[in-house]
C-alpha cells in the first residue's frame, strides 16, 4: 500500500466514522466516488487532503448535507437498518401499552404512575445498598442491627436528596446505572428472604443455630464432657443438631423414648488425630480458661472407651 | 427574523442554487465529479465545496434526474460519469427559468434606486 492510499484510507475511514449513523448503503452510495476523486486530488500535489479538503468530520457534514439527509443523530444508531426498523416498532409497541396500561389503572399513560413511585425508589435503594452492605461484611440483617438503622436513614437521606439530580445524569452512565441496580436488587432479594435471624422456629429455638449438627460441651478445665442430656427451662429435653446422626441401633429401635445426648457422635471436634496428640489436658496452662473458649482449640479428647 | 442579519455570502447563496448550477454544468457534457467541480470553479463559482457537488450529485441520481455509467481509466480507480437524462433536462429548463425570473427581479431591485425608495 502506497502512502497516497493511506493517506486516502485514513481520510475515507474519517468520512465514513462521521456517517456511522446512516445506514450502510447509503454510507456506500455517498463514498462511492470519493477514493477516485481524492486520488486525483492528491495527484496534483498541493498538499494533504486534510489541507484541501479540511477535517474528515466536516467534509462528511457537507456530504450529508448536500446529499439532503439531515445533520448528524448520534452515534448510538449503529445498527443496520434492520434492527433500527425493529427499535421503531418496540417502541412503537411500548408506547401503545404504556397508554393502554395507563387508561386502565387511571393515569394518563403508566410511566406517569411509575413516576411518582420514584421516591419509594430512592428510599428502596438506600435499604438495598445498606442490606447489601451489612450481608457482605457482618453477615446479618442490618433491620435487627441499631447500627443498620442508622446507615439506612442516612442512607436514605442521601439518596432522596440526589434523587432528583439522577435523570442528567450523562447518557453514557445511565445504562450502567440501571444494569448496577438492576443486579443490586436482585441480589438482594435472593439474600434476604433466605436469612431471617433470630426468628423463632416452631421448635422453639432460633433459627441461628440452624448450621449446627452437633454440640461439644466442655467442663472449665478444657475436658470434653460426654453424655450430657440438655434440657430447656421447661424441662423438656433439647434436640440440637442433627439428633439421630449417631444414633445406636438401640437407641433408635429400642423402647425406650431416645433423648439425645451430647456430643452426639463420639471423636474430636475437628477430627484431626495426627495433630492432637491423645491428652487430656486443659487447652491453655491459663488459670482462667472460660467456657467461651474455642472448642477448636482443646486437645483432642482421650480416646474414647 | 429579529435575531440574526446574514449578511448575502456565496456559501449561503449557492446553497438555493447548487442542484441548478450541478444540472447546467451536464447540460453539454457528461462528467464525473471532479469534472463538474472544475467545471463549476471555471464558471466563477470558487467556493463550491468538493464535498457539496459529490452530496448534491448523489441527490439528483436519487431524484431520478441523472444517470451515471462508469468509465474504467488505466491508471489509478475507475470513474463514475453523470449524464442528464429526460427528467434532468426537463429541471434544468424549468429551474433555470425560475432562477431567470429571480435574478432579473433581484437586479431591478439592486439597481434601480427609484424602486427601493
Amino acid at each position: 500500500m502506497s502512502a497516497v492510499d493511506v493517506e486516502i484510507d485514513q481520510y475515507l475511514s474519517g468520512v465514513r466514522a462521521a456517517l456511522a449513523d446512516l445506514p450502510t448503503e447509503v454510507q456506500d452510495d455517498l463514498v462511492d466516488d470519493l477514493p477516485a476523486h481524492f486520488a486525483e486530488l492528491l495527484d496534483e500535489h498541493r498538499g494533504p487532503l486534510v489541507e484541501r479538503l479540511g477535517p474528515p468530520e466536516v467534509y462528511a457534514a457537507e456530504l450529508r448535507t448536500a446529499a439532503g439527509l439531515g445533520a448528524r443523530t448520534g452515534t448510538r444508531r449503529r445498527w443496520p437498518a434492520v434492527n433500527e426498523d425493529l427499535a421503531d416498532k418496540a417502541a412503537a409497541l411500548a408506547r401503545t401499552a404504556d397508554l393502554k396500561i395507563g387508561a386502565v389503572i387511571g393515569y394518563p399513560k403508566a410511566t406517569d404512575f411509575v413516576r411518582l413511585l420514584r421516591p419509594a425508589w430512592w428510599v428502596f435503594r438506600a435499604y438495598i445498598v445498606t442490606l447489601l452492605f451489612f450481608e457482605v461484611t457482618l453477615h446479618e440483617n442490618p433491620i435487627y442491627n441499631p447500627v443498620g438503622w442508622v446507615v439506612l436513614i442516612a442512607l436514605a437521606l442521601l439518596s432522596v436528596r440526589i434523587g432528583p439530580i439522577t435523570p442528567r445524569l450523562v447518557r453514557w452512565a445511565r445504562g450502567p446505572a440501571v444494569l448496577a441496580a438492576a443486579v443490586a436488587v436482585l441480589v438482594a432479594l435472593a439474600a434476604s428472604p433466605g436469612r431471617t435471624y433470630y426468628q423463632p422456629s416452631s421448635d422453639g429455638y432460633s433459627d441461628r443455630w440452624s448450621q449446627v449438627t452437633d454440640v461439644y460441651p466442655y467442663d472449665k478445665n478444657g475436658n470434653p464432657l460426654s453424655d450430657i442430656y440438655l434440657y430447656d427451662q421447661n424441662g423438656t429435653p433439647m434436640e440440637f443438631g442433627d439428633a439421630w446422626r449417631c444414633a445406636t441401633e438401640d437407641q433408635r429401635y429400642g423402647s425406650q423414648p431416645y433423648i439425645p445426648r451430647y456430643p452426639l457422635c463420639k471423636g474430636p471436634v475437628m477430627a484431626s488425630p495426627s495433630a492432637s496428640p491423645s491428652t487430656s489436658t486443659s487447652p491453655s496452662p491459663s488459670s482462667s480458661p472460660s467456657p467461651s473458649a474455642s472448642p477448636s482449640l482443646a486437645p483432642s479428647p482421650s480416646p474414647s472407651k | 427574523m429579529h435575531s440574526t442579519l446574514h449578511r448575502v455570502d456565496t456559501t449561503q447563496l449557492l446553497k438555493g442554487v447548487l442542484d441548478l448550477a450541478v444540472l447546467a454544468a451536464l447540460r453539454d457534457d457528461d462528467g464525473y465529479g471532479y469534472d463538474i467541480l472544475r467545471r463549476l470553479r471555471a464558471a466563477g463559482l470558487d467556493d463550491v465545496g468538493d464535498a457539496s457537488v459529490y452530496g448534491t450529485l448523489r441527490r439528483l441520481f436519487q431524484g431520478g434526474f441523472l444517470t451515471t455509467y462508469v468509465v474504467p481509466s488505466e491508471e489509478g480507480p475507475h470513474r463514475k460519469y453523470y449524464a442528464l437524462n429526460a427528467a434532468g433536462r426537463a429541471q434544468l429548463g424549468s429551474s433555470s427559468k425560475v432562477w431567470c425570473t429571480f435574478a432579473q427581479s433581484m437586479d431591478r431591485l439592486i439597481e434601480e434606486p427609484g424602486v427601493a425608495s
